[in-house]
């Protein structure tokens, strides 16, 4: 229960409607996307709609001696929002104004409760875009993005949500608020302050306002879909694109299990007997594009590849609904679903699928992967039912696996869903104890009495 | 069906909590809060189902607020069924939870037909009485827990079904269609009851109008009462599974889908019945959709009028008429046709949520207001009568000098 004198010092400082208590409605802040993490109510959800209602919240939290756990639209897949014992959800969506948008400086500032999708809609009549887009990009706020450090279909090309994070406001744990960064493309005034809190999880601060750079959006784009009968012959393609220093703004693949699934679920004329599919966009001005798409038909055929080619918007649209489909379709298939983003070096790519279909058929477990071959973000998405006992054994075996596999090949444990609740234990895989006593020294500094987001990362303190 | 939760358990468990329904959900949009949206109450669900929770007043309170718009059906990648969910979430919330006396009485007045019936000249002198006259409506005198800025429409003398004889036969006839007239027809828009069985007579068709038919029972279901549904839903299949009809047309989507979809399942416990039902449940048609297969009837009227089109959240997402509304008012010589930028947005009408969420309501349409305004339309057509009610009522209220209609009474003025 919580305190009452801490429940009338929440409700004075943001409102009694944007602070929850009643049972019923805090069980829907004890969840977000990711499966198969606990669920236990908060004791308050609050609602604040400026930084100063933030810094009270945050304040009063201190004083009670209870935790934050900053919020944006609970879509993240790492659990990363789920609170983990005596605490306040602290969720931003009602801060959800774009202070500025700066044609002249390629900038934007918003609010943290801001989606992406309103951001780049906002950015469009300019010419301009955003380019991080997450596959959330229609729900998942910019605060929320920002402090999981989203990545997306482009990054190959465009790189993922730090790479553009220019500016914050933090709210940090003793309530004071600090501006880094700001909208100028060179600073390196002292630390990079900005990069810490961007992908910090929540669990250094609250940001409150953002500043990201946008770039112009492109003026035209073609896609081309190809599908293998070997993986490593898609593999072989993706290596020789990159060769060619080609850089797509997108180069996908789809596994056969997902192929498979995206056929019988969506219809788009996919070759059931393929191996894999690649598909490819670039992007650009008239020129390069012709150019770069032409170099890129050539390579895909050399490999092996039988091409699907889209002459217009509405054929790129039919092509890229195989890739939107991917998730849906496969999630379809059982009760639940376990989405991992386990990331190797590009040129891994077809050991780690290889390596990901022979855990799934050691564990017994239908595991479609999908996923950012140009980036070497693989999405190995384990379709199970949580309430199997047995087969969650299985799939916990197979996600350590897949976990070890990945650092093997040089790579890590997650390229753009956070470590947060879901991927902790594994972290001193990767970090050792080096990189996990200077995550903590990090940690101890700027929030010495673990307020934000205790448990998540790092392990919980004794 | 509806009555037990534990029925939809494993479609709720389908919910993978993307969140997904958050960019679609009209109510979400406007509050941003997680009780507001598909994926909130789906784990509500959840939580009744596995004891986390108990079927109090406060579940059922959070249960109602949801428009049943099916926005999050058609985004939810997991393809759980929403809509179904939710509304078997109210039943079993009220259950413990109760309902609010307005609620209660609104249950009470539409399952039982001579109540409504009755009340109507009564409703219409005090409508005359509190309420005053304003623009094509009225607005009520006194709060009345209805919203006083709001302009309702002017009641009837008399019901439609009061005023039609049950069969309306035609000359060399080529097919029998059964009309199934819907509450807001037959209590508010007679109107477009009598352009309903005027454009089916222009079609050749002989109109079959049983007298003894009420509320389809959807506002019912949907508000937590699947074992009264289930009465009316046998009722109007015995009274209609013996007319021999070709067709059975609505003038409302969700009527249709009550026919469609809910009779069927409703019914499921009476095999004889779910058959009968389910032979209806084929013939049935929205009127716009049943006047797009059939043969043009010659001749139009011209109407030089500019005119746009709300696609009606249960006619077009529940039903699938999305283009045969547009097709025809189109094909009337004169009328300049110009789409709004979002026709399928929800109006937040929703049947009886407006009455009970008036501000809500009133936000969730303001975009949906804007929208209209700017195509620079003078007559607005829609396929619903109570997003027809909440439309006229807002944009009355904000002096919009349009007029807003069922598409079938645009039809019907230019059918000569």
């Amino acid at each position: 229960m919580l305190d009452r004198q801490a429940l009338r010092q929440l409700q004075s400082a943001v409102g009694k409607q944007n602070v929850i208590v009643d049972r019923e409605e805090l069980v829907l802040y004890s969840y977000d996307a990711t499966a198969g993490m606990p669920a236990a109510p908060p004791l308050a959800a609050v609602l604040p709609e400026n930084t100063a209602q933030v810094v009270s919240v945050v304040d009063i939290c201190r004083n009670h001696r209870l935790a934050v756990f900053p919020r944006g639209s609970g879509t993240n897949l790492s659990g990363g929002t789920v609170p983990v014992g005596d605490g306040v959800v602290l969720a931003t969506p009602r801060m959800d104004r774009i202070l500025e948008l700066d044609p002249d400086n390629l900038a934007a500032t918003v609010q943290p409760g801001v989606v992406i999708q309103r951001l780049n809609d906002a950015a469009a009549p300019h010419g301009l875009l955003y380019p991080p887009d997450p596959g959330t990009v229609a729900t998942a706020t910019m605060g929320g993005s920002v402090s999981e450090c989203s990545g997306g279909l482009r990054g190959l090309k465009y790189g993922v949500t730090r790479d553009y994070v220019t500016g914050l406001e933090v709210v940090l744990a003793d309530g004071s608020v600090a501006r880094f960064g700001g909208k100028t493309v060179k600073n390196v005034t002292a630390y990079d302050m900005v990069r810490l809190f961007t992908g910090a999880e929540g669990t250094l601060g609250v940001i409150t306002e953002i500043t990201v750079r946008l770039v112009p959006v492109p003026e035209d784009r073609r896609s081309m879909l190809a599908s293998f009968t070997g993986l490593a012959a898609a593999g072989e393609a993706v290596a020789a694109i990159i060769r060619a220093r080609i850089v797509p703004a997108t180069m996908e693949i789809l596994d056969r299990t997902t192929v498979e699934a995206v056929e019988n679920f969506a219809h788009v004329g996919l070759p059931r007997d393929a191996a894999a599919v690649l598909l490819v966009e670039v992007d650009g001005r008239h020129e390069v594009v012709r150019h770069d798409a032409a170099v890129v038909e050539q390579i895909l055929q050399q490999c092996g590849g039988r091409l699907k080619l889209a002459a217009d918007d509405r054929e790129r649209d039919a092509l890229w609904e195989a890739r939107r489909s991917a998730l849906p379709a496969l999630a379809r298939l059982r009760p639940t679903t376990v989405l991992e983003d386990a990331t190797v070096p590009r040129s891994r790519i077809v050991e780690m699928l290889a390596a990901i279909q022979e855990i799934a058929e050691r564990h017994r477990l239908l595991i479609g992967t999908f996923g950012h071959a140009g980036d070497g973000n693989l999405h190995p998405t384990i379709l199970t039912d949580e309430s199997d006992r047995e087969e969650m054994a299985r799939v916990h075996l197979a996600v350590e696996e897949i976990f070890a596999r990945a650092l093997a090949l040089g790579g890590t444990l997650s390229g753009e869903h956070g470590i947060g609740l879901a991927k902790k234990r594994f972290l001193p895989q990767e970090l050792g104890d080096a990189g996990m006593a200077a995550v903590g020294r990090i940690k101890k500094a700027l929030d010495p009495e673990n307020l934000f987001n205790p448990g998540k990362i790092l392990p919980e303190e004794d | 069906m509806y009555d037990h939760l534990n029925n939809f358990a494993a479609d709720i468990n389908k919910c993978m909590r993307c969140g997904n329904c958050q960019a679609v959900c009209p109510v979400y949009r406007v509050t941003r809060a997680e009780a507001d949206v598909a994926r909130g109450k789906l784990q509500l669900g959840r939580a009744l189902l596995e004891g986390r929770l108990a079927p109090t007043p406060r579940l059922s309170a959070l249960s109602q607020r949801c428009l049943l718009c099916q926005a999050c059906l058609d985004a939810c990648p997991s393809g759980v069924s929403t809509c179904n969910d939710i509304m078997a979430l109210r039943a079993q919330a009220v259950k413990g939870g109760g309902l609010t006396l307005a609620k209660r009485m609104l249950l009470a007045g539409l399952a039982r037909k001579p109540l409504l019936d009755h009340g109507l000249p009564v409703a219409r002198k005090a409508q005359q009485v509190a309420f005053r006259p304003s623009g094509p409506g009225y607005r009520p005198r006194f709060p009345l827990g209805l919203d006083l800025r709001r302009i309702y429409p002017p009641l009837p003398a008399r019901s439609f079904l009061a005023t039609v004889r049950e069969r309306v036969p035609r000359p060399r006839a080529e097919l029998r269609v059964a009309f199934f007239v819907g509450c807001m027809a037959n209590y508010v828009y007679p109107g477009t009851g009598e352009a309903v069985v005027k454009l089916l007579g222009s079609r050749r068709a002989d109109v079959v109008i049983p007298g003894e038919q009420h509320c389809c029972g959807y506002p019912v279901l949907a508000l937590g009462d699947p074992v009264t549904a289930r009465a009316m839903a046998a009722s109007h299949v015995r009274l209609f599974g013996s007319l021999g009809v070709d067709y059975l047309v609505t003038a409302c989507g969700t009527c249709g889908e009550s026919w469609r979809d809910h009779y069927p399942e409703l019914l499921r416990d009476d095999p004889e019945l779910q058959a009968r039902a389910l032979a209806l449940a084929g013939k049935v048609r929205d009127i716009s959709s049943l006047l797009g297969e059939l043969p043009s009837p010659g001749e139009m009227l011209p109407l030089s009028r500019r005119v746009t089109y709300h696609q009606a959240c249960h006619l077009g997402r529940g039903m699938r008429v999305g283009g045969a509304p547009v097709d025809l008012v189109k094909a009337v010589p004169g009328i300049d046709f110009v789409p709004l930028a979002d026709p399928g947005r929800c109006c937040g009408g929703a049947g009886s949520f407006q009455l009970f969420y008036p501000e809500l309501s009133r936000e969730i349409a303001a975009p949906k207001l804007a929208d209209i305004r700017n195509s620079g339309a003078e007559v607005l057509v829609t396929g619903c009568g109570a997003c027809r009610n909440q439309l006229e009522g807002l944009l009355a209220a904000e002096d919009w000098p349009g007029r807003v209609m069922h598409t079938a009474e645009l039809l019907a003025l230019a059918t000569p």
